[in-house]
């Protein structure tokens, strides 16, 4: 499976889950197309999966998303200045969802994976930038906010360092 | 008669979902009960009368498998159906869990339907 691959099944996963469960009408984005980061805090969620494969999957997205995301999944009015644990745990939902979706679409139902319990962190700009920089996301637009995710399967990386040795 | 749940999970989030679906089905539900992990659910089965569990697999301190197994020991498994509810789709884990008593599975993202047919099976309401 390419690079690409990997990348287009990222994306679709992702819009699909969001899409059923927090009711949110995800499109493919480009940051290449006027993505306005300002005045927005990021956060990233992480995961890491072991079993027939090891990888991890990685999801950043705007602090405000993750309130509208938490209040969707809770069908309650969005409360920006809810607790942050909430609108975390919500967050930590999302990717532990996705990453189950994920890994049958891209290791078929046989495969047997286990995922660790998934970290938040706050996104510095500068780690922000460089991600974006390196191209390897799939990113999906919910009306302003980017949703970015990083799927590294242990055989992209094998795939990279093939590229590099050619 | 309304049945009583129990939702075992630790991520609040979840449990607040798996609450307000299970009241968009059309079963007659009674008393609700959560639990953060298999430990707790243990403890909340001996003091309440629980009709069905929905519970998660990978949680701190005490795991949805190890609390199955601990109500195979003690010999109420067959007595209070456990649905799990994860994100796992492996069919070869879905056989594992049935193997060790689990009644029924349901993948998330879930459905009101989904949870109705699968509560409305394991305790034979309509069949």
């Amino acid at each position: 499976m390419s690079n690409q691959d990997f990348k287009e099944i990222t994306l679709s996963t992702v819009m699909e889950v969001l899409e059923q469960t927090a009711f949110v009408f995800p499109e493919p984005g480009d940051m290449l197309e006027g993505v306005s980061l300002d005045n927005m805090e990021f956060i990233m969620v992480s995961l890491n999966y072991t079993g027939d494969k090891l990888g991890q999957v990685m999801m950043i997205m705007a602090t405000e998303f993750c309130a509208e995301i938490a209040a969707n999944l809770l069908g309650e009015e969005v409360d920006e200045t809810s607790p942050d644990d909430n609108n975390f745990d919500s967050a930590k939902e999302m990717l532990n969802i996705i990453s189950g979706q994920l890994l049958t679409r891209v290791y078929g139902d046989t495969a047997l994976f286990s995922l660790s319990a998934p970290e938040v962190q706050q996104l510095q700009n500068e780690k922000l930038f460089e991600i974006i920089d390196s191209k390897d996301y799939a990113l999906c637009m919910v009306d302003e906010y980017p949703v970015i995710t990083i799927f590294t399967p242990e055989e992209k990386l094998s795939n990279e360092h093939q590229s590099v040795g050619r | 008669m309304p049945y009583n749940v129990l939702i075992v999970d630790d991520s609040k989030t979840i449990r607040s979902i798996i609450i307000k679906t299970l009241r968009l089905t059309k079963l007659d539900i009674g008393e609700i009960f959560e639990a953060s992990n298999g430990k707790e659910g243990l403890e909340c089965i001996e003091k309440n009368r629980v009709h069905v569990i929905l519970s998660d697999l990978n949680m701190p301190v005490m795991s949805g498998l190890e609390m199955v197994a601990a109500m195979e020991k003690d010999g109420i498994l067959n007595d209070i159906p456990v649905i799990v509810v994860s994100t796992d789709g492996s069919a070869t884990r879905i056989e594992e869990l049935k193997r060790k008593g689990v009644k029924h599975y349901i993948r998330k993202p879930f459905t009101p339907e989904s949870i109705g047919d699968a509560i409305d099976k394991v305790l034979g309401v309509t069949k």
